[in-house]
């Protein structure tokens, strides 16, 4: 991960080789500052903030410390702060500015060099600042100074450039979480301008992302003067044995010092080079955790913890919901710490809701640094109590090599019983006391409290079956529908064959409209009877006369439709007693006037 | 006569003792006979002793969703919830509409909130048929649909009643389609390829197939799980609420086929 911003203002503090455009943009910056912002900080809240870049530096090098402020500035910053063993001067400061949604905040960040004389555990102490006449202070804030050992085989100055992978611990217990430092040499002052996101790989190591801050520094190593660029990550083992964190890579933009000009205008004509640097590898001996007397609600957490539980609020009905705030800090691995247990689970006087983690980025542990995490759960009495049963958590502690448990003290509550008409409505409702007045009582709701009983009647045995298209009976059912529809088909098929042969003969022996017509008998006892000659007479008009039907006159069209029409209806769907009763008058009529139309045609054409 | 001698009345009887005898023996130890001694158990509040006679009768044969009904209420009576979860869920493969066993999972619900893929809207009213009555409703619908056809089309004799037959045959096209997307919709959401149920009471499904991985979910027992991939000793599997994690496959059992509670399917390797 690449951090231009601290960068860059880190540049702006310390006055290396600062880019003209970058210059511009500060001083327009600083110029435009007071005049957007000052309105609207007045009444903003003002926080200091005191900030170590590496809590441990060598004797002869350099730290950073600085102080943060929050909507404001410093009325005068320390030139010097007083600590102990420690050498602390003032740098410089910047400030910054931030819109969001339409409101401003700024921020301005004092810095200061730290370094050492002699080994040992030093703190700075809390500072006492003013803003705008407002007296505020800061944390103290430790630090160690260690001695490096003369044949540190990882600085190396025989090389212009190269990356340094350290760790505090290497003998681990898994799931404790160790902080890692990747650090960055370039030979001469002020090189590095930017770094890139740090590559680990190791499949049995959880590795944490990197901070965003960069600390930069600088260092004499075998009479070269060397620019260092540091970040920092943590990193935990998941399972034991020995582990080996092979060597990170880190792409790193610094200053090719055989291409720099000398003289005034060097900051200008300086060129930049991008590498990827290779770091040293890292072997961990990772122990297991020992199963002798892990607690029950032991979750995978390992570290040191304290647990603070409030709870709100603290008189209530039964029903009401309970919020629970419980805050866990202390050194460790807080990713495996699960949320802190309940010790009432009896479902009857609790309904507990699960619990929701949030891990402040800013307050994380890295093994060294103490960290927070935060469980909200949402808890129900169901009936009265005075007093919320505790919540309990388990870790390992690495430095005892035991495992602890911490358990929150009751909280006194005040529940009364639940008096809200929803419960009684619903139960006069079921009990059918209704008081008549006319008012809507809510349905009874069903209770989900026990199973019911055993079914005791004579069981339905079943078979285990494979699925209906893999049982032959399925298939052999099929046979029904379709012997059902080979037989309409057959009969269609033969009745097609049969409607052919019988063309086939008509037009051998053609029927002669004329002689068919002449076979009209009006006087016919049975309509169909009269209608099936009129059909054949109809049949053998078309197939005497040459022109189509379509073709033929409108009137005689709808003739010759309306009769054949009558035709089907008499012979294939009239009431049997339509069917033997005998023509009218008016239908023969009809009948004949239609037919001597259709002869007249036949005639002319 | 010589041959009614005392020794032969005296085998003559001990066979005929054995005749009588061993249709008897035979009648106790039946499905139907461990049944119901087994709801007589129950009756009496030993519901160790009626699971045991439940499972036997599984074991002889006996399949129905009364058996398997009342051995998920011996389990639920002995706080087994996830077996009590996984005989329920049985009974209602065997009769998707049988009241009993839904209504015992509600309550078991309320007593774990175990996590169940509940079918909403048109999957939930599809999910009270089984599969083969749904393939039965498409098979005879689309004979009926081609029968209509083919009557209305080739038999001269209901020419009159063509428009009927064919409106009825445009219906049972639609019923047949409608049965083809319940088909499709029974196998995709529905079925019981691949479900499992969470047996082992403090079951948790993590990120990855190893010890340490992180936890993505608690699983109370009873749950409902969809195997996705089967892993050996892990289980790779789809859990309501469109979550995905490893489980061990100790703490779980597939829903079907049924086998016995103590006699788990061993784990197959992909």
């Amino acid at each position: 991960m690449t951090s231009p911003f601290s960068f860059f203002t880190f540049k702006i503090l310390l006055g290396n080789r600062l880019p003209i455009s970058a210059a511009i943009i500060a001083a327009l910056t600083i110029c435009l500052f007071p005049f957007t912002t000052w309105s609207q900080q007045a009444g903003r809240e003002t926080k200091i903030t005191s900030l170590l870049h590496s809590r441990k530096i060598a004797i002869g090098e350099t730290g950073v410390f600085a102080i943060q402020v929050d909507n404001g500035t410093l009325d005068e910053a320390p030139r010097v702060i007083k600590a102990p063993g420690l050498d602390i001067i003032f740098q410089g400061q910047n400030s910054s500015l931030r819109i969001l949604n339409g409101v401003s905040s700024n921020q301005t960040l004092y810095y200061y060099v730290v370094s050492g004389q002699s080994a040992g555990n030093f703190t700075i102490p809390a500072l006492s600042l003013n803003v705008r006449g407002k007296i505020y202070t800061t944390k103290p804030a430790s630090l160690v100074v260690f001695k490096r050992k003369a044949g540190d085989l990882s600085l190396d100055a025989s090389k212009p450039y190269f990356l340094r992978l350290t760790a505090p611990k290497t003998a681990l217990y898994v799931n404790q979480i160790v902080p890692l430092e990747l650090t960055a040499f370039v030979r001469g002052q002020g090189s590095i301008y930017e770094i890139g996101a740090p590559d680990l790989k190791n499949e049995n190591m959880i590795i944490k992302p990197f901070q965003r801050n960069v600390a930069q520094g600088n260092l004499m190593i075998d009479a070269y003067e060397y620019s260092t660029a540091k970040i920092q990550g943590s990193i935990f083992p998941i399972q034991p044995g020995q582990q080996v964190l092979q060597s990170a890579n880190l792409r790193c933009r610094f200053i090719d010092r055989s291409t720099r000009v000398g003289g005034g205008l060097r900051s200008l004509f300086t060129q930049t080079i991008t590498r990827t640097l290779q770091s040293n590898s890292l072997t961990f001996d990772v122990k297991p955790l020992p199963s002798e007397g892990k607690p029950t609600s032991f979750s995978g957490a390992v570290g040191n913890f304290n647990m603070e539980v409030k709870a709100s609020p603290l008189k209530l009905q039964a029903g009401d919901p309970i919020s629970i705030d419980i805050t866990v800090e202390g050194i460790g691995n807080f990713d495996r710490l699960a949320a802190p247990t309940f010790l009432s689970q009896d479902p009857k006087k609790w309904r507990t809701y699960e619990a929701r983690k949030t891990i402040d980025p800013n307050e994380k542990s890295d093994g060294v640094v103490p960290g927070k995490s935060t469980f909200t759960q949402i808890i129900i009495p169901l009936g009265e109590s005075n007093e919320l049963p505790p919540f309990e958590i388990s870790f390992f502690d690495p430095e005892t090599e035991k495992y602890v448990t911490r358990r929150s003290l009751p909280i006194p509550l005040e529940i009364a019983p639940d008096i809200r008409p929803s419960n009684s409505g619903a139960t006069l409702s079921a009990g059918g006391h209704s008081s008549g007045t006319g008012s809507v009582t809510a349905p009874p709701s069903p209770n989900f409290d026990d199973i019911l009983y055993i079914r005791k009647n004579k069981p339905h045995n079943r078979s285990i079956q494979a699925s209906l298209q893999h049982r032959p009976a399925f298939w052999f059912a099929q046979v029904v529908p379709l012997l059902l529809l080979g037989w309409i088909l057959t009969i269609a098929l033969l009745r097609f064959a049969k409607l052919k042969g019988l063309g086939a003969k008509n037009t051998q022996t053609k029927i002669d409209y004329h002689q068919v017509r002449s076979g009209v008998d009006a006087s016919a006892s049975a309509r169909a009877d009269y209608y099936k000659k009129i059909e054949e007479c109809l049949n053998a008009w078309q197939q005497q006369n040459k022109q189509p039907l379509d073709s033929q006159p409108d009137t005689l069209k709808a003739g010759f439709n309306a009769l054949n029409s009558r035709c089907q209806w008499i012979l294939y769907g009239a009431p049997e007693s339509d069917r033997h009763a005998p023509p009218t008058e008016q239908e023969t009529t009809e009948a004949r006037q239609i037919l001597d139309g259709l002869s007249q045609n036949l005639t002319s054409a | 006569m010589p041959f009614l001698n005392t020794n032969f009345i005296q085998w003559a009887s001990i066979c005929l003792l054995l005749a009588l005898l061993v249709p008897a023996l035979q009648a106790a130890d039946s499905p139907a006979e461990a049944y119901q001694k087994g709801n007589e158990l129950y009756e009496e509040g030993k519901y160790d002793q009626s699971a045991r006679l439940y499972q036997k009768s599984f074991q002889q044969g006996h399949l129905s969703e009364e058996l398997f009904y009342n051995l998920g209420n011996t389990f639920f009576k002995q706080e087994n919830y996830g077996e009590a979860a996984l005989w329920y869920r049985r009974a209602l493969i065997l009769n998707p509409r049988m009241p009993e066993p839904r209504q015992n999972l509600r309550t078991l619900k309320n007593r774990v909130g175990l996590l169940d893929f509940e079918p909403k809207g048109v999957n939930q009213f599809i999910s009270h048929f089984r599969e083969s009555e749904l393939t039965s409703l498409l098979t005879i619908c689309t004979w009926l649909a081609v029968l209509s056809l083919a009557t209305a089309l080739f038999v001269k004799r209901l020419r009159p009643w063509r428009a009927l037959l064919i409106t009825a045959c445009c219906l049972f096209i639609g019923l047949t389609f409608t049965a083809i997307l319940a088909l499709r919709t029974y196998r995709k959401h529905i079925t019981v390829d691949h479900r499992a149920v969470i047996t082992a009471a403090d079951a948790i499904a993590q990120t990855s197939p190893v010890p340490d991985a992180k936890t993505v979910i608690e699983l109370p027992p009873g749950s409902e799980v969809r195997i996705v991939t089967d892993s050996g000793p892990w289980q790779y599997i789809d859990i309501p609420g469109e979550l995905r994690g490893w489980v061990k496959t100790e703490n779980l059992a597939p829903l079907w086929p049924p086998t016995p509670a103590d006699q788990k399917p061993p784990a197959q390797n992909p």
